[in-house]
């Protein structure tokens, strides 16, 4: 059986579509989104309605949970706009119509999964907290801290957008990296799979590439605040406004 | 609330199937899908006064409504085409554009069209296009792109969603271009009113050699694009054109022969006056028949006599009109084409003996001057103009003009009121030779009717269109001579600013 994990979408529709052709041509029976749905990119109606129609299961993440936090109303929101870093937040919840609004507030923080038996945790940032990270260095103590107890056979995050794969105090941790907005230097988007086909589990991280021009077109014919089609084009992140 | 809707060019191999098969994932259900095909055929003016304002005209399935299209309005005037067309039947400002100019058809666009309603999200149709184009005298075909058009939307917002999800189901979507140019250039044909490209332009700093073989190409460039509509006898003005190209190649052959090898010279000159001499032989005959049809109105002469002198000018018309269609189906003319549009052989170093200016903008300077000093000599002896004095004044005018259209580019501000000037000199002198022209021609009608058995009536036509045109010459000499002094001085002035 294989899983696909996809996290930090990130309103990216032409990335989610190839993520998904990619993960079913790898032979994924089951999809499951780690967080970060919306957020940054010019998509999110799209990505939230295909994922509703496709009943794919998903978890909240940090941006979707702050996108959330700002809805109130209409006019506050407006306002929101000119805010150059988080304007994008308002911009999001002002795209959402009722049923998006309603899908994403139904969230939970986190999921358990079953691959071939084995327990599979998927958490956005770390069991700890969608806002937490877990990154390639990760101690054994460390892992073990924020797991409180829990050992699953494959804990799976996102968040940091940063993918890799490590067996930690016996447990695989497969960060997902981004489906949408990938930061390390490679455009190209990134999803975790977890295979338990050949007895046993393996983790990947899969690459693949997507039409990056259609998205910054959308950035800036849908004037999303903030956005940097720059970065998409390199696949990196700045600090800062 | 008003329906919305938008057309994308997606790759060939996408099929309705696959759309809908996409769609269906994201929610949306199909009813079933309908096919049908259509087609429409593109008209504008010899000149492109359409084209050139973005205004494009069709017509729905050959015979049915007419359309225009600016790009903002549908309107639908009723007009006949290949007739004049009749003013009325369309807004104003585009009134003044198409009157009193014929209708072309220049491009027919066939398209096969699957359409298929939707609903999930939002409603409408989607409507999956394949256009195919045919144009030309010889109804050449070229396939068109696969066009998708999304229809009937009626939320605005949803559109937007909607595209979003085509493209990704398309793999790439791009703008569709209009219709009319996408299919001229799928065709290899010219705009309408042929706008030069911009290759063909000069530019400051092209070499004396380099700006030769521009210009000679671009009379290249309007000699094949007024050659379809010659050989249809679509309008006159086709064959007008085409003759002006020729008189200009001819004349650009003269002006750069220290650029030319001699033998390339003896030869294009050779070649230009055989097929100028078949043009202009039909073109004396279209103005007289062109003549003969109003001036038969103006003088109310009587149906019969009007139909017997518009049958004369089309039966002399016939065998001249033959012969050069046969000349423009030719080899020897399509090797006449090919020569002037390719690069030009450069004279032997012993036939350079003229010292020219490294570029073309030194030398265009010259030229302009030295046709400007020709022109200035021309002063009448008496008190007016002879009638040879004219005559060659004439002809002194259309090198400046020419001379000043070759170099436009270069001074694009500086020459535009001046060949406003001499267009305007010319069309006098113009209107002042074919009334003598046509003078001279009706004389001889006379004449020929005047042994057979001519009728009362039709002597008393004749008299009276002889009147007209002896009337039209003298108004034209006269209003040239009123012309004269403020147009000259213009000249000289301009001249002198060539110095500084």
């Amino acid at each position: 059986m294989k899983v696909a994990f996809l996290s930090d979408i990130h309103s990216n529709f032409p990335a989610l579509c190839r993520a998904l052709e990619k993960a079913h041509r790898l032979g994924a029976s089951r999809i499951v989104v780690a967080g970060d749905v919306v957020g940054a990119g010019p998509h999110p109606v799209e990505v939230i309605r295909h994922l509703m129609q496709q009943e794919i299961p998903a978890i909240a993440g940090n941006v979707d949970r702050k996108v959330l936090q700002a809805g109130g109303r209409h006019r506050d929101l407006k306002e929101q706009l000119r805010d150059r870093k988080n304007g994008h937040l308002a911009w999001t919840a002002l795209q959402l119509g009722k049923a998006e609004r309603e899908w994403l507030e139904a969230l939970p923080p986190e999921l358990t999964v079953e691959v071939g038996g084995a327990e599979v945790l998927v958490v956005h940032g770390s069991p700890q907290g969608d806002t937490d990270y877990i990154y390639p260095s990760i101690t054994r103590q460390a892992l073990l801290s924020k797991l409180e107890g829990r050992r699953p056979a494959v804990l799976v995050c996102g968040h940091s957008h940063v993918p890799f794969r490590r067996t930690v105090a016996g447990v695989r941790v497969l960060n997902c990296g981004s489906v949408g907005r990938p930061v390390d230097g490679d455009p190209r988007g990134t999803f975790g799979m977890v295979d338990s086909s050949e007895g046993g589990i393996r983790t990947r991280i899969v690459r693949f590439a997507y039409p990056v021009d259609h998205v910054t077109m959308d950035l800036e014919s849908r004037r999303v605040p903030g956005a940097k089609p720059d970065e998409y084009r390199a696949g990196i992140k700045k600090k800062g406004a | 609330m008003q329906p919305v809707g938008c057309s994308l060019i997606i790759p060939a191999r996408v099929t309705l199937r696959r759309l809908v098969s996409r769609l269906s994932e994201a929610g949306y259900s199909f009813g079933d899908p309908v096919v049908e095909n259509w087609r429409s055929v593109y008209y504008d003016t010899q000149d492109g006064s359409l084209f050139k304002h973005q205004l494009r005209l069709f017509r729905a399935g050959g015979d049915g409504p007419w359309i225009l299209n600016d790009g903002d309005r549908i309107f639908a005037p009723g007009a006949e085409a290949g007739m004049h067309f009749e003013p009325g039947k369309l807004p104003t400002e585009v009134q003044s554009l198409v009157s009193g100019h014929r209708l072309i058809p220049y491009l027919e666009l066939q398209v096969r069209q699957s359409s298929i309603s939707f609903e999930g999200a939002s409603k409408g149709r989607l409507l999956l296009q394949k256009w195919h184009f045919s144009g030309g005298y010889r109804k050449m075909k070229a396939p068109g792109p696969k066009v998708l058009c999304i229809a009937e939307q009626q939320d605005t917002s949803e559109l937007e969603h909607l595209v979003v999800l085509l493209r990704e189901a398309a793999g790439s979507v791009t703008e569709p271009s209009d219709p009319l140019e996408a299919g001229l250039q799928a065709l290899g044909l010219p705009f309408p009113g042929t706008p030069l490209p911009d290759e063909l332009r000069l530019a400051s700093g092209d070499s004396v050699m380099r700006a030769a073989g521009k210009i000679l190409a671009q009379q290249e460039y309007r000699m094949t694009a007024n050659t379809e509509g010659t050989l249809q006898d679509l309008d006159p003005e086709f064959l007008h054109d085409l003759r002006v190209a020729v008189r200009r190649c001819r004349f650009a052959v003269r002006q750069f022969k220290a650029v030319l090898l001699l033998q390339a010279q003896s030869e294009l000159k050779e070649e230009l006056k055989w097929i100028g001499g078949l043009l202009g032989a039909v073109r004396d005959l279209d103005v007289f028949w062109e003549v003969m049809r109003t001036e038969t109105e103006a003088v109310d002469s009587d149906e019969v006599s009007r139909q017997k002198l518009l049958e004369h000018v089309q039966d002399e018309r016939t065998a001249p009109r033959l012969e050069l269609e046969e000349a423009l189906r030719s080899e020897r003319y399509r090797q006449l084409t090919q020569r002037l549009r390719g690069p030009l052989p450069e004279p032997l170093s012993e036939e350079a003996g003229v010292e020219i200016p490294d570029t073309v903008d030194g030398f265009a300077g010259k030229q302009i001057r030295k046709r400007a000093g020709k022109v200035l000599e021309m002063s009448p002896r008496g008190e007016e103009f002879s009638g040879e004095e004219l005559h060659q004044l004439r002809i002194a005018l259309k090198g400046l003009r020419y001379t000043c259209e070759f170099y436009r580019d270069l001074y694009p501000d500086r020459l535009q009121r001046l060949i406003a000037s001499l267009v305007l000199l010319q069309d006098t002198l113009g209107a002042h030779q074919d009334a003598v022209v046509a003078e001279a021609k009706l004389s001889k009608i006379a004449e020929t009717f005047g042994r057979g058995d001519a009728s009362y009536e039709l002597g008393l036509v004749l008299g009276r269109l002889l009147e007209r045109q002896i009337h039209k010459a003298v108004k034209n000499r006269a209003r040239f001579e009123k012309l004269w002094p403020k147009k000259s001085k213009r000249i000289r002035k301009f001249r002198r600013s060539l110095k500084k």
